[in-house]
C-alpha cells in the first residue's frame, strides 16, 4: 500500500496465490478496484527440460515429453513421436494412429473438465467445481483402463502405440461415454444459464478478433475470439483426417465464450473418441523401435487442449537429439491475457486468467520468454514512470 | 438466463445422497487390470543384460555388476537395482526386457517411512541363480 | 443482589459465553458438513463422531499456533477491536430469547441488535484495515461497502415483523409472531416475500456467497482476514462462527418465531429446542444459496443491493404498513 487509499496500490498475485496453481508471479497495479497495469513474471518453474533432451536418448524423451506438462500429457508425446517419427522417416500404423487420437481426446476431455472445474473454483463457485471434478473421474477411469494410469499416460511411443484396446475395452469406453456425454450436457446447461456465472464472464475480458489475430492466440482462446483454427483440421495429425468432427467457434470474445467452447469440444471430443473406437482399423499397433535417427529436421504441430503445440527437433545423428524446441500454447496466449486484465476489477482477475488455462510448467522451460518477459518489464516500466509524471 | 440457479435441485439431491469421496486407506477402489503399479522381477528369468537400466529414463534402476565367470578372466552381468521412490511408472523397463523378467503389477500402495522399503535389491540367493545360470553353459562348454 | 448474581451467570453460562461459544462451533460444524455433503463430499469426517469436534480442534490447534505480529501502527487496538466484536455477538444472544424470555430485554431492542451486528461487522473491518497489507485493506473495503448497503434493507426487514405484531420487543415478537400472521391472512403474502428478501440480504450480512467478497479466497487470498494468525484467528473465526449463530438465531425468532409463552421448565426446553431447530433451518437455506452461486462482483452486488434489493425492501414495508392499516 503507498500513501492514501485512492493511489494506486501494489497488488502482488503469487508465486503462492489462491488463485494459481502453480507458482507463477503476477504484479496488478489497482487503484481502488480496477487494474490499470498487470505485469506477468514467468520463469519460476524453469526446469531446463529442452537441455534435457540434448542428454537423452529419443526414447527416453517420450517420457520426458509427457512431463512438461502433467495435464495435456498426450499431447506432448504425440507431439514429440510425430516429430522424431519424421526425422526417422517412419509413419505409424493406421491403428495406433486411431488409438492417439482416442488417448488424445479423452486426455482433452480430461483437461477441459480439470479447466471447468476450476474455472468455477476461481469464480467462487465451489460447489461446481466440486461435482466437475467428480464426474471428472469418469474419463479419469477410462485413461487409467486404456492407458494405465490416470494421467500420465506414457501411452505414445516412436512408430505407434503402446498398448493395444481389445474388444472388451472398447465395450467398457462405449458404455461410460453416453454417462459422461449426459453429465456434460448438464454442465452445459449450467454454464449457458446460471445467472451468477453468467454475470461474472460475460463481457470480461474481452479479445476482439482483431487483437487475437495480432497477438497470435491459439487454441480454445482464440477460436473463443471467432478465429477458427485448429491443427486437428487444418494439418491433420494421426487419424483426424478421417474423423469427422466440427471446430467450435464462437464470436462473442468474452471469458464465457473462451469457457463455452471448452464445454463444447469436449462433446465434440466425447464424438471423437465414439468414431474413432467404432471405426477402429485392424492390424499393428507399432513399429519395431529405432534407436537411432539420421540427420535431419523436423516440425511437428499438435492441436493440445490448450492450444496449438509446436515442436522442433534437430538431428545430427545419433541416438540423441541436437536440438528439441517447444512452444506451448500458453506462452502463446499469456502475451495477449496480460492485456486483457487492464480496466478491470481484482474480482475479474481470476476469472480472466483462468479463461486462457494457464500451465506454467508448460511455459517457464525456454530462455526466449525470460528475454520476452524481461522487454516487456522494461516497457511497462518506461509507461509507469510516464504514467506517475502526468 | 434464468433467475434460479440450475444446481438447486442437484445440491438438494446431494444431502441425503452417499458422498462420492473414497475415504481412500479405509475403503480402495478397483484397479484395473492393465494398471501401472510396482513391477516384480524375477531372477528366474532374468539374464543380466542391463537393457532395463540403460533405458530407465529417470534413472531408477541402478545396474550391478556380477561376476558370473567360474574362475579365470571375470565375466561381468548387470543386475537391476529398483529404487521404486524414482520410479515414475512408465513401464519403459518392461516393454525392453527380452526375456520378460520383469513383470507388471497393478500394486501401488508405496508410500512409507522407510526407504528401504521402496528398494528392491537383488539376494544372494537370487544373485547366486542368476550366475548359476552362466557358470552352467560355460561349464557345459 | 441475586438478581445481579443471576444475571452475570447468564452471561456467563446460559444464553451468553459458554452457550454461544459452542453453538458458533456447532454451527460451524453444521455448515461445513451441510457444505460438504451438498457438494458430494464428506465434510469433516475423523474428530468425534461426524467429524462433530472439528471446529473445536481447530479452535485449539489455532490458540496453540503462534501469533505472527501484524505489521502495524496500533497492533493492540487490533486485538481489542476483535475481541469486542466477539464480545457484541455474545452481548446480542442475550436478547435473544432462546427460552422464550430473553436476559435482556426492553422496548426497540429488534433495531438495537441488528446495529450492534452492523457495529460488530466494522470492528472486524477496521481490524481488518489497521493491519498494512493490500489484501486486508482491499477486503476491508469490500466489507465497509458491503455493510453500508446492507443497512438499509436488514432494518427495513426487520422493522416487518414488528409491524405484523405491533411490539418492538424480540421476546414479544417471537411469541406472536406466527399466529398473527394466522390471524391476518393478508398479511402472509407480504411474509413470504419478506422470506425471499431476507435470505439474500442475510447471505450478505453473513458473507457467504454469492456476497463473499470480503474474504474472497480466489482473489485477495482471505480479505481482511489474511494477517491473522495463531490465536487471533482462533478468535476471529469464533467471532465469525459467532455471527452466523447470533444472525440466524435472531432472524429465526422473530421471522418464524412460535416460542411459548409459558414459564414452567419443559415449556422453557421446548422453546429452546424450536429455537434451535429454526436456527439451523435459516442456516440450512443459507448454505443452500452459497452452493448453488458463484461469487458476483462487488460493484455488481452493490448494483443488485441499491437497484433491487433496496427499494423492494422499502416497498414491502409500505405495503406491510398500508395492508395493517387496512386490517
Amino acid at each position: 500500500m503507498e500513501g492514501s487509499l485512492t493511489s494506486i496500490i501494489n497488488l502482488i498475485f503469487g508465486p503462492q496465490h489462491p488463485a494459481l496453481h502453480e507458482p507463477e508471479l503476477f504484479r496488478f497495479k489497482v487503484e481502488g478496484e480496477i487494474v490499470v497495469k498487470a505485469e506477468p513474471r514467468i520463469g519460476y518453474v524453469h526446469r531446463g527440460i529442452e537441455k534435457l533432451f540434448e542428454k537423452n536418448a529419443y526414447i527416453k524423451g517420450i517420457y520426458l515429453s509427457e512431463r512438461i506438462c502433467g495435464i495435456c500429457n498426450v499431447a506432448h508425446t504425440v507431439c514429440y513421436c510425430q516429430a522424431v517419427e519424421n526425422v526417422m522417416n517412419i509413419e505409424p500404423p493406421p491403428r495406433a494412429k486411431y488409438l492417439r487420437a482416442v488417448v488424445h481426446e479423452l486426455n482433452r476431455i480430461h483437461s477441459h473438465l480439470l479447466l471447468l472445474g476450476v474455472a468455477a473454483e476461481e469464480l467462487g463457485f465451489d460447489t461446481l467445481f466440486m461435482l466437475i471434478w467428480r464426474d471428472r473421474e469418469l474419463v479419469m477411469d477410462l485413461i487409467e483402463l486404456i492407458t494405465g494410469n490416470r494421467v500420465m499416460s506414457a501411452f505414445n511411443t516412436i512408430g505407434g502405440v503402446r498398448r493395444d484396446v481389445n474388444a472388451e475395452t472398447i465395450e467398457k469406453v462405449l458404455k461410460v461415454l453416453p454417462k459422461l456425454e449426459e453429465r456434460v450436457k448438464y454442465y452445459r446447461k449450467v454454464f449457458e444459464e446460471d445467472p451468477t456465472i453468467r454475470k461474472r464472464t460475460v463481457d470480461v475480458g474481452i479479445l476482439p478478433r482483431r487483437d487475437a489475430i495480432r497477438y497470435c492466440v491459439v487454441g480454445p482462446m482464440a477460436r473463443g475470439s471467432a478465429v477458427d483454427v485448429d491443427i486437428r483440421r487444418d494439418i491433420p495429425y494421426a487419424a483426424y483426417d478421417e474423423i469427422p468432427f466440427n471446430v467450435i467457434v464462437r464470436d462473442e470474445c468474452d471469458v464465457w465464450a473462451r469457457l463455452m467452447v471448452r464445454v463444447d469440444e469436449v462433446l465434440e471430443s466425447i464424438n471423437i473418441v465414439r468414431y474413432a473406437l467404432e471405426h477402429l482399423p485392424s492390424g499393428q499397433i507399432r513399429l519395431p523401435l529405432k534407436r537411432s535417427a539420421p540427420p535431419g529436421e523436423a516440425i511437428s504441430r499438435v492441436e493440445a487442449p490448450r492450444g496449438e503445440l509446436l515442436y522442433h527437433l534437430v538431428s545430427k545423428g545419433g541416438i540423441t537429439p541436437y536440438r528439441l524446441k517447444v512452444r506451448t500454447p500458453t506462452l502463446a496466449n499469456l502475451l495477449a491475457a496480460s492485456k486483457l486484465f487492464e480496466g478491470h476489477t481484482i474480482a475479474d482477475i481470476p476469472a480472466i486468467l483462468v479463461s486462457i488455462d494457464p500451465c506454467f510448467a508448460c511455459t517457464d522451460r525456454v530462455t526466449l520468454v525470460d528475454v520476452k518477459s524481461g522487454k516487456s518489464t522494461k516497457v511497462s516500466l518506461r509507461e509507469l514512470a510516464r504514467r506517475g509524471r502526468e | 438466463m434464468k433467475l434460479i440457479p440450475r444446481l438447486l435441485k442437484e445440491v438438494v439431491r446431494n444431502v441425503t445422497k452417499k458422498p462420492a469421496t473414497l475415504q481412500y486407506p479405509i475403503e480402495k477402489r478397483e484397479i484395473p487390470e492393465g494398471f501401472r503399479g510396482r513391477m516384480k522381477w524375477s531372477a528366474e528369468r532374468c539374464i543380466g543384460c542391463g537393457l532395463c537400466g540403460m533405458d530407465c529414463p529417470t534413472g531408477a534402476i541402478e545396474l550391478m555388476p556380477l561376476n558370473v565367470s567360474s574362475g579365470g578372466r571375470p565375466q561381468y552381468r548387470r543386475i537391476p537395482i529398483f529404487h521404486y521412490y524414482r520410479c515414475i511408472f512408465c513401464y519403459q523397463c518392461v516393454e525392453v526386457c527380452p526375456t520378460k523378467a520383469i513383470l507388471p503389477t497393478t500394486e501401488y500402495d508405496l508410500s512409507t517411512y522407510d526407504k528401504s522399503k521402496v528398494v528392491r535389491k537383488p539376494s544372494k540367493e537370487e544373485l547366486s541363480i542368476i550366475a548359476n545360470k552362466f557358470m552352467k553353459r560355460s561349464g557345459g562348454k | 443482589m441475586n438478581h445481579v448474581l443471576l444475571l452475570i451467570l447468564q452471561s456467563l453460562i446460559f444464553p451468553g459465553f459458554i452457550f454461544v461459544f459452542f453453538l458458533a462451533l456447532f454451527v460451524e460444524w453444521f455448515e461445513r458438513k451441510l457444505t460438504g455433503r451438498m457438494e458430494n463430499r464428506m465434510g469433516p469426517t475423523y474428530t468425534g463422531p461426524h467429524g462433530i469436534l472439528q471446529p473445536f480442534a481447530d479452535f485449539i490447534k489455532l490458540l496453540q499456533k503462534e501469533t505472527i505480529d501484524v505489521v502495524s501502527m496500533v497492533p493492540q487496538v487490533i486485538d481489542l477491536l476483535i475481541v469486542l466484536a466477539l464480545s457484541i455477538y455474545i452481548f446480542c444472544a442475550l436478547f435473544i430469547p432462546y427460552t422464550g424470555n430473553a436476559v435482556l430485554s426492553f422496548r426497540g431492542d429488534i433495531i438495537l441488535v441488528p446495529l450492534l451486528l452492523g457495529l460488530a461487522s466494522s470492528f472486524l473491518y477496521f481490524a481488518g484495515l489497521l493491519t498494512k497489507n493490500a489484501l486486508t485493506v482491499i477486503g476491508a473495503l469490500r466489507l465497509l461497502l458491503q455493510v453500508i448497503a446492507l443497512d438499509i434493507p436488514m432494518i427495513s426487514l426487520i422493522a416487518l415483523p414488528a409491524i405484523f405484531t405491533g411490539s418492538l420487543t424480540i421476546e414479544k415478537v417471537s411469541h406472536i409472531m406466527p399466529y398473527c400472521l394466522i390471524k391476518q391472512p393478508l398479511l402472509i403474502p407480504v411474509w413470504l416475500i419478506a422470506l425471499l428478501l431476507l435470505a439474500i440480504t442475510e447471505q450478505a450480512e453473513i458473507e457467504r456467497n454469492p456476497f463473499s467478497m470480503p474474504h474472497a479466497e480466489t482473489e485477495i487470498v482471505a480479505g481482511y482476514l489474511t494477517e491473522f494468525s495463531g490465536a487471533r484467528l482462533a478468535l476471529v473465526n469464533l467471532a465469525r462462527d459467532a455471527q452466523l449463530a447470533v444472525t440466524s438465531s435472531f432472524v429465526a425468532s422473530i421471522f418464524i418465531g412460535g416460542l411459548l409463552t409459558s414459564n414452567v421448565l419443559t415449556a422453557k426446553v421446548i422453546n429452546v429446542v424450536i429455537l434451535l431447530l429454526e436456527t439451523f433451518l435459516v442456516i440450512f437455506v443459507a448454505t443452500e444459496i452459497k452452493c448453488i452461486t458463484a461469487r458476483l462482483r462487488i460493484d455488481i452486488a452493490l448494483d443488485f443491493f441499491w437497484k433491487y434489493i433496496i427499494p423492494s425492501c422499502i416497498g414491502l414495508l409500505l405495503l406491510a404498513i398500508v395492508v395493517k392499516v387496512i386490517i
